[in-house]
């Protein structure tokens, strides 16, 4: 529905948009406190209203609707506020942590380091995009490769440890239910794997007998045993979720973030 | 405290040691350890790449290799994607990275895209591109919008192309150009494809799944339903799938480690149980009672 724009005419839609975004931040705070709400929830129905009636109504020979050619748009605007969210969410931390540095307070410290840390990366980053060449190209690999990608691994890898511990300590057989959740752990993780897959890889791979193979056994358990319980579980998020949404949408949810500040 | 409490509380420092010389060593030594047996998930999977390939008109059109991950789960998610690259690159088909869950994934896919392409004669431009990552917030808006218009939903990709430029791009305007979706993903950004994209065309898109060793019961139904045609679990599937391709690389060494890590933990269950009998029976039978 609308093209991008090419060449040196961008910067004068970008000023534009600017200042246009300008005056209406301006005006939405000139309304008063009482109709602030009002107006959330109007915008917040609206939004929503858009892809419930374009989902619903009827659509033509060619599976359009009149609201069809607007979902471009509207996906891009999505992306656009999205960004702003970001931007929001770096103001915020930015903020706390300046403070934290300003009051010298407990653990300060680790607010340079985050300060340090957000810029590097950040910098690096943009300098890769927008001036491909070997030096930034290896200043970036260096604090994404050398240390956000090596660190989230090492972060996330700390688990095993914690869940080789918990294991140990935790899956004792001290009732039924017990036994057959060790149970039925013990056998998916044996089929999981090659070395218990060959346990029983001497039983033949096709006919009855290949039924008693564990990746078999584990296979039944997770389709047969494990999937309408899964299934069922998923009902019930979906009817909550369902709930939720509808609550969302016409601004009846209540608590954090709605009806009063944090 | 006896000789069989003392084994229901082996120090957790040793336990981590156990740990690290299971995973560790059989990356080092390459351990002995049989191949996998390729589960119906994988196999499925594999086919469907294979059907894809050999159809003279699906093969035209553009795959979506969905890479919404990040480094905290490189360990299977990253090698998902190595080898089902592998595979695309294989077959000479085309595809486009995108991601819309964390930053990470783009870049991680376009480095393993850059680590195979010379392999394959890949370029970049020609035969795939990078869409780059989008919002998360965002994901469903913008998949809407991409069954009828990608390049105005997408814009413009890694390299600040605009979509319509780019050559592999060519002929590609919605979800009817788009022959599969193959997500890669620790997180739960499946149901974005499936209820935004998947049953939007003329036809269903073809929808494989690379999921944790952790998520992936949690997906099984969607097999059986239709909604995906295939699926790889964890490292292991991964494993399955480089069985599949006769190409042995990461994952095969990597089942190796897993595999020891799973019999210790195995191992240690069995130590924990057994020491917690025999410590109540021996309690039980010099009458000072057991615990319960």
């Amino acid at each position: 529905m609308f093209r991008p724009v090419q060449g040196p005419a961008v910067w004068g839609y970008i000023i534009g948009a600017l200042v246009a975004s300008g005056v209406i931040f301006f005006l939405l705070t000139l309304i008063p406190g009482r109709f602030r709400k009002p107006l959330i929830a109007l915008i917040t129905f609206l939004a929503g209203l858009f892809y419930a009636l374009e989902f619903f109504w009827p659509t033509g020979r060619d599976d359009t609707n009149f609201l069809t050619p607007f979902i471009d748009p509207a996906g891009q605007m999505a992306q656009v506020l999205q960004a702003f969210a970001l931007g929001l969410g770096v103001y915020s931390l930015v903020s706390v942590h300046l403070r934290s540095i300003a009051r010298q307070r407990s653990g300060w410290g680790f607010s340079v380091v985050l300060f340090a840390a957000l810029f590097a990366i950040a910098i690096s980053g943009l300098l890769n995009a927008y001036r491909p060449n070997r030096y930034n190209q290896n200043v970036f690999n260096f604090f994404f490769v050398g240390g956000l990608q090596a660190l989230d691994s090492t972060m996330f890898s700390i688990i095993a440890f914690y869940i080789v511990s918990a294991a140990y300590r935790a899956f004792r057989i001290r009732s039924v239910e017990a036994t057959i959740l060790l149970s039925s752990a013990f056998i998916v993780m044996l089929g999981q794997v090659a070395l218990g897959q060959a346990l029983t890889n001497w039983l033949p791979a096709e006919g009855f007998g290949a039924n008693l193979r564990v990746e078999n056994i584990r296979t039944w358990i997770l389709t047969r045993v494990n999937s309408p319980a899964v299934l069922a579980v998923d009902f019930g998020l979906g009817m909550g979720a369902l709930a939720t949404a509808l609550r969302l949408w016409l601004s009846l949810e209540r608590g954090s973030y709605f009806d009063r500040e944090l | 405290m006896g000789f069989f409490d003392r084994l229901q509380n082996i120090d957790r420092r040793v336990l981590y040691l156990l740990l690290i010389l299971a995973v560790g060593l059989p990356l080092i030594f390459s351990a002995p350890v049989p191949a996998p047996a390729v589960l119906p998930p994988t196999r499925s999977f594999y086919d469907t790449v294979e059907a894809l390939a050999n159809d003279p008109v699906r093969r035209n059109k553009l795959v979506i290799l969905s890479a919404n991950f990040s480094s905290s789960t490189a360990a299977e998610s990253l090698t998902q994607t190595d080898t089902v690259m592998r595979h695309l690159m294989r077959r000479k088909l085309k595809f486009a990275i995108f991601d819309f869950v964390d930053p990470q994934g783009r870049e991680l896919a376009q480095q393993t895209a850059e680590k195979l392409q010379n392999q394959y004669g890949y370029v970049y431009g020609r035969d795939y591109v990078n869409w780059g990552y989008r919002p998360v917030g965002a994901a469903v808006p913008t998949v809407k919008a991409m069954v009828r218009d990608i390049p105005a939903a997408i814009g413009r990709d890694i390299t600040n192309t605009p979509l319509t430029e780019i050559p592999v791009m060519e002929g590609v305007k919605g979800v009817n150009d788009i022959a599969a979706v193959i997500e890669v993903t620790g997180s739960a950004s499946l149901p974005v494809w499936i209820g935004y994209f998947q049953r939007t065309g003329r036809e269903p898109v073809p929808t494989l799944f690379c999921t944790t060793a952790v998520q992936g019961p949690e997906a099984f139904p969607l097999l059986k339903s239709g909604q995906l045609q295939g699926m790889l679990v964890g490292l292991q599937g991964a494993a399955e799938y480089e069985v599949l391709l006769k190409e042995p690389g990461f994952a095969t060494r990597g089942s190796a480690s897993l595999s020891y890590a799973h019999f210790l933990i195995l191992a240690l269950i069995i130590l924990g149980n057994v020491s917690m009998l025999l410590s109540r029976s021996r309690s039980s039978g010099s009458g000072t009672g057991g615990t319960r």
